[in-house]
């Protein structure tokens, strides 16, 4: 990184540039990493003089703008598990479906009567990649737990072609457990199977393997760790 | 003294929580955290923009990245609340590059009618350290340099026009701000 490269990734997290000069340092951003990286820490450089500027209240009605504009088709291009859920498990008991479609909050009063069972709080990770893993198309994936079901729901990673992503969990001071297989490219639901639902808790870390397709051959990760975090209460 | 820190870290740690459950879709988490972050970034965007309307349809545009990129981010590498506020100012920022192209005779100084026309940044708001360490970094440089920096951050301007502002030759502002940039850096690097 010459001076003139960081004073380029200043000058583009600064907000200076524009035109020829603006769109090329953004193409920059994206095809080079450590470009990206100096403009990441100028970002966080400069960051705090933006948050002191006054906070302000904006108006009352822009709450439900923004929410209507996030239901708008397209807002969410990820295959959300959300809707996909509640597609296909329209036809189960109100308990059921709050778990599914809203398990990380109490749900609004709702028309029907309300689940006689609380939903537990779920857990969540943040699987953020390995110091030393890092590798283009790895990048952090977040993950929550809902107990009641045992369901794990990942956010969606890459895997490499002919491979297979495998998640496992490992409570502390414990060994690796498979827990299943990654769709690639989308987000995952699994449901871990009842015997090592007692994983499930605070404090397990949640980590995902590159493994020869169809999972590890034996009973611990074999390819490289690409996230790994530990679970903690939502 | 003792308490701030501790409320930064909760508010911190809160944050990353609510940011997780946007990224896994769950809307009662996303209007959490337009409730919980929504003055900080309309705050943002109106300095920027300069005016109440623009800043609204900016602000909505910000939460729907949000909503799209929440995936994206990294709770090891940036707070929360850096990660949202950098959105909000690049996408103040673009607005008022797309408001040039679209009026390329803009007069300058015109943009902001003057919401709030005494920034506050080093004024005592966040506990954070890093931005006593920017603060001070700009307060090590010279005035000139620092203001044009200053200028070009907290009106979200470009080059031309901070030397159209200032009446100085485009080249002559470049290299002013380069210089003062890569000068900034080796204070913030320092012991970073």
């Amino acid at each position: 990184m010459t001076p003139d490269d960081q004073a380029l990734a200043a000058e583009l997290a600064l907000g200076v540039l524009d035109g020829a000069e603006l769109a090329a340092a953004r193409a920059r951003l994206a095809a080079d990493r450590a470009f990206a990286a100096e403009v990441a820490r100028w970002e966080e450089w400069l960051a705090p003089l933006a948050l002191a500027f006054p906070e302000t209240s904006p108006p009352a009605g822009l709450e439900a703008r923004v929410l209507a504009a996030i239901d708008v088709p397209g807002a969410a291009p990820r295959a959300g598990w959300r809707r996909r859920g509640a597609l296909a498990l329209a036809g189960l008991a109100a308990a059921v479906l709050a778990l599914v479609v809203g398990p990380l909050r109490a749900p609004p009063p709702p028309p029907v009567p309300a689940p006689t069972r609380p939903a537990a709080a779920p857990l969540l990770a943040a699987l953020v990649v390995p110091a030393g893993a890092e590798a283009p198309g790895r990048a952090p994936l977040a993950a929550a737990v809902d107990r009641p079901s045992g369901e794990v729901r990942i956010a969606a990673a890459t895997v490499p072609r002919g491979r297979s992503a495998e998640l496992w969990a490992i409570a502390e001071g414990g060994a690796p457990v498979a827990l299943g297989l990654l769709d690639g490219g989308r987000p995952t639901r699994l449901v871990v199977a009842q015997a090592q639902r007692v994983l499930l808790r605070a404090g397990t870390t949640l980590a995902v393997s590159i493994e020869p397709p169809g999972g590890s051959p034996g009973a611990a990760p074999t390819g490289p760790v690409v996230a790994a975090g530990a679970l903690s209460e939502g | 003294m003792t308490a701030a820190p501790s409320d930064a870290a909760a508010q911190r740690a809160e944050l990353v929580r609510v940011l997780l459950a946007v990224a896994m879709e769950d809307r009662d988490a996303f209007q959490r955290l337009y409730r919980l972050t929504s003055a900080k970034l309309y705050g943002i965007c109106l300095r920027i923009c300069g005016e109440r309307q623009a800043a609204e349809d900016v602000l909505q545009d910000v939460y729907v990245q949000v909503w799209r990129r929440a995936g994206g981010y990294e709770p090891g590498r940036a707070s929360p609340i850096t990660w949202l506020a950098t959105i909000a100012r690049h996408r103040a920022i673009d607005w008022r590059r797309r408001q040039h192209a679209t009026a390329s005779l803009a007069e300058p100084g015109s943009a902001a009618e003057p919401v709030d026309p005494a920034p506050r940044a080093e004024a005592a708001l966040l506990a954070e350290e890093e931005r006593a360490r920017i603060a001070d970094c700009l307060e090590a440089l010279e005035p000139r340099p620092r203001d044009a920096v200053r200028t070009a951050f907290y009106d979200g301007v470009t080059y031309a026009e901070l030397a159209a502002r200032d009446g100085t030759p485009l080249g002559t502002m470049k290299s002013l701000i380069r210089r003062a940039l890569l000068r900034l850096r080796e204070c913030l690097s320092d012991d970073a």
